[in-house]
C-alpha cells in the first residue's frame, strides 16, 4: 500500500478544486431533489424557490472560486492537459490515503490475505512483515471484546481464561502466522 | 481470478477517455499502474470485507503452502460475483476520475 507520494507544487490549488467540485455537485445534486407540499401541488399556495436561490447562489460563489484557480494555474503557465493530468493524480493520491485507512483498520490475517491476492495477481509486493506491535493489539481486541474471543476460541467460561492464557495466545499467533 | 491485467485493460481505455494519451508512453504506463493498483486495492478490501475471519485464514493458508488454484476456487465460491465486483469498481472509479475533470 505504501507509495511514493510526488509532490506537485500545485497539489493545495488542486485539492481546492477537487473540494469546490465534489461540494458543487453535492449541491446540485440537493437542488434537484426539492418536494413540494401538498398546497403547492394543489396550485393553493406558490412554491417556495428561497431554498432553491440559495443553492444557486452558493453555487455560483464555488464556481467563481474555481475558476479563478484554474486562470491562476493557466496563467502560471499550465495547460488545461496539464491541469487535467494534476487533477486525475491528485484524486488518485487521495483515493490511495483513504484506502490505506481501510487497508490499516484490517485484522494481521486479513492483511496478509490482501498481500496474497495482490501478489497473485500480478501484482508487485514487497515482502509482508507482520508488526509485532500489530500482533499484540490484535491479541489485545480478543481478550477485550468476548464475541471475538470466542470467536476464535469458542466459549469459554470467565474463570477458564486465565487458565487458557497461554495456550490462546499462542493459538493465535499460530492462527495468524 | 481478476488479474492486474484484467485492470490494466479497462485503465488504457480511460486513459484515452481522459484524453490524456497525449502523454508520453512512460508517463501513460506510470498513471495506468497508479490507477490499476488503487482499482485493485479497492476490489480486494470489498473482497475481504464479504469474507469470514476464518475464510481469510484459511485461504491464507493454502495460498502459502502452495495450493494458489485451491484458494482461488475457494474465492470464486464465496464471492460468486467476483467480475460484476471489479465491474463495479472500476466504473466507480472511472466516474470519480471523470467528474473530476470534467
Amino acid at each position: 500500500m505504501e507509495k511514493e507520494i510526488i509532490l506537485n507544487p500545485n497539489k493545495e490549488k488542486i485539492e481546492r478544486m477537487i473540494n469546490l467540485k465534489d461540494r458543487a455537485r453535492k449541491l446540485g445534486e440537493d437542488a434537484s431533489y426539492q418536494p413540494e407540499t401538498l398546497l403547492e401541488k394543489l396550485g393553493i399556495k406558490k412554491k417556495d424557490t428561497t431554498r432553491a436561490r440559495n443553492l444557486e447562489k452558493e453555487y455560483n460563489i464555488l464556481y467563481q472560486e474555481y475558476q479563478e484557480i484554474l486562470h491562476d494555474l493557466q496563467l502560471s503557465g499550465l495547460s488545461k492537459e496539464e491541469i487535467a493530468l494534476s487533477l486525475v493524480e491528485i484524486k488518485i493520491l487521495k483515493r490511495r490515503e483513504d484506502q490505506k485507512n481501510k487497508f490499516d483498520k484490517l485484522t494481521v490475517p486479513e492483511q496478509n490475505l490482501f498481500f496474497e491476492i495482490k501478489r497473485i495477481a500480478g501484482f508487485h509486493v514487497e515482502k509482508k512483515e507482520v508488526k509485532q506491535e500489530k500482533v499484540e493489539n490484535e491479541i489485545k481486541e480478543v481478550y477485550r471484546d468476548p464475541s471475538i474471543f470466542n470467536r476464535y476460541f469458542g466459549t469459554k467460561k470467565d474463570n477458564e481464561k486465565s487458565a487458557v492464557e497461554e495456550k490462546i495466545i499462542n493459538n493465535y499467533i499460530e492462527k495468524i502466522k | 481470478m481478476i488479474t492486474k491485467q484484467n485492470v490494466i485493460i479497462q485503465c488504457k481505455d480511460l486513459i484515452e477517455e481522459l484524453n490524456l494519451d497525449y502523454l508520453s508512453e512512460e508517463k501513460q504506463e506510470e498513471l495506468i499502474d497508479e490507477m490499476s493498483e488503487v482499482v485493485y486495492d479497492r476490489i480486494i478490501l470489498r473482497i475481504l470485507a464479504m469474507m469470514t475471519e476464518e475464510d481469510v485464514i484459511k485461504i491464507t493458508k493454502l495460498i502459502e503452502s502452495g495450493a494458489e488454484f485451491e484458494a482461488g476456487e475457494i474465492l470464486t465460491h464465496k464471492i460468486p460475483n467476483f467480475e460484476n465486483v471489479l465491474k463495479r469498481e472500476f466504473l466507480d472509479f472511472q466516474h470519480e476520475i471523470i467528474e473530476s475533470i470534467k
